[in-house]
């Protein structure tokens, strides 16, 4: 049956001031046993900072090893009686885990999915339609993340989150 | 900077401009050397802080009511032209240290033609917040619009009641598409 999990930073979080890294990363199970797709049906990005106008890129992209270095997170389930997500906490951006706000790029190749550019004072929401969700496989060779290619001018005060549907 | 008080009525003549001032009313009186086509700017000034400006035509004398919740005995009156080269003065006192004061809270309104997504939240007028609940699970098939994923509509934080797909900012008024088509809302609920 089908289940959907968040992963997602503290609401004030601060980004490095390298660009081109993952906010947030996820990498499908390579083990049989945990074997489940991953269905991305959403993603958003906003800041508190300030309220200064400013533009900012986005992109959506897969990721092969050398995978980014990050901070663990656990997935949060969306509703309360399912069972936890298949996906664990990981800073290596390993198969079967998640993690968020990476302070090493990672030398592995990436694939461009959907780019984006956006107002820091509108924040960035994508929501696909149900045909363009992107699945990631069971045991695929890569990773999924929420990266900024440039580093914001503002570095505190960020939140992001993206929501994913376990298959299988 | 501190408050000052000035007397009840006053009054200057400069340019052959007649700026009267009394508590009840403000007075600008234009002679016969202005010509009646132009165009004259009168600003409200107190504690160094413009308070309002209207611009008036110089075919006849201007007189307007005070506002009750303002104190005309503690505001500066002057009458310039709309490239600032001032007429006529009572009492205006520029703030030359802005920087020294707190400043007011910034505020954004989101421009016409935003739309949720691609953005995270639209701001209106009032200051409120529109934002889809992308923590909530996508609401069913026959409450989404067709071919769309569709999320709670979120006010403030507030559950707004309705399920849209998308939020719009436009012409000044909050628009969300549902199942059942465009609602535009109206200050109390969408309709």
């Amino acid at each position: 049956m089908a289940r959907e999990y968040i992963v997602g930073t503290p609401p004030n979080s601060s980004v490095t001031n390298s660009g081109d890294l993952a906010e947030i990363f996820i990498n499908p199970s390579a083990t049989a046993a945990n074997a489940c797709g991953l269905e991305m049906l959403r993603a958003w990005a906003s800041q508190a900072a300030n309220a200064t106008s400013a533009q900012q890129q986005i992109a959506l992209r897969t990721q092969v090893t050398a995978f980014p270095t990050l901070t663990g997170a656990t997935p949060r389930k969306c509703k309360f009686l399912d069972p936890v997500s298949l996906i664990v906490s990981g800073t290596a951006g390993a198969a079967g885990t998640s993690g968020i706000l990476a302070s090493v790029a990672g030398g592995g190749a990436k694939s461009e999915v959907v780019t984006d550019n956006f107002n820091v004072l509108n924040g960035w929401l994508w929501v696909p339609t149900p045909p363009e969700t992107i699945v990631m496989p069971a045991m695929a060779a890569s990773g999924f993340g929420l990266y900024f290619p440039a580093a914001p001018t503002t570095l505190t005060g960020w939140a992001f989150g993206l929501t994913f549907r376990e298959l299988g | 900077m501190q408050t000052a008080t000035f007397k009840d009525n006053r009054c200057v003549i400069g340019n052959d401009v007649k700026l009267i001032v009394i508590p009840s009313r403000v007075t600008v009186e234009f002679g016969k050397t202005i010509d009646p086509a132009s165009i004259f700017v009168i600003q409200i000034w107190r504690d160094g802080q413009l308070l309002n400006e209207q611009p008036v035509n110089a075919k006849a004398a201007f007189s307007s009511l005070v506002p009750r919740d303002v104190d005309i005995r503690e505001c500066g009156v002057r009458v310039c032209l709309p490239n600032g080269i001032v007429l006529a003065e009572l009492d205006v006192e520029e703030d030359l240290y802005p920087f020294m004061r707190p400043r007011k809270e910034q505020s954004h309104i989101t421009e016409n033609y935003v739309s949720v997504p691609p953005a995270l939240t639209i701001t209106d007028e009032r200051g409120d917040v529109w934002s889809l609940n992308v923590a909530a699970p996508f609401a069913p098939r026959q409450k989404s619009p067709d071919g769309e994923f569709a999320l709670p509509v979120m006010r403030n934080g507030e559950n707004a009641h309705e399920i849209g797909s998308r939020i719009e900012r436009r012409g000044g008024k909050i628009r969300i598409f549902t199942a059942n088509g465009w609602k535009t809302w109206n200050g109390r609920s969408f309709f």
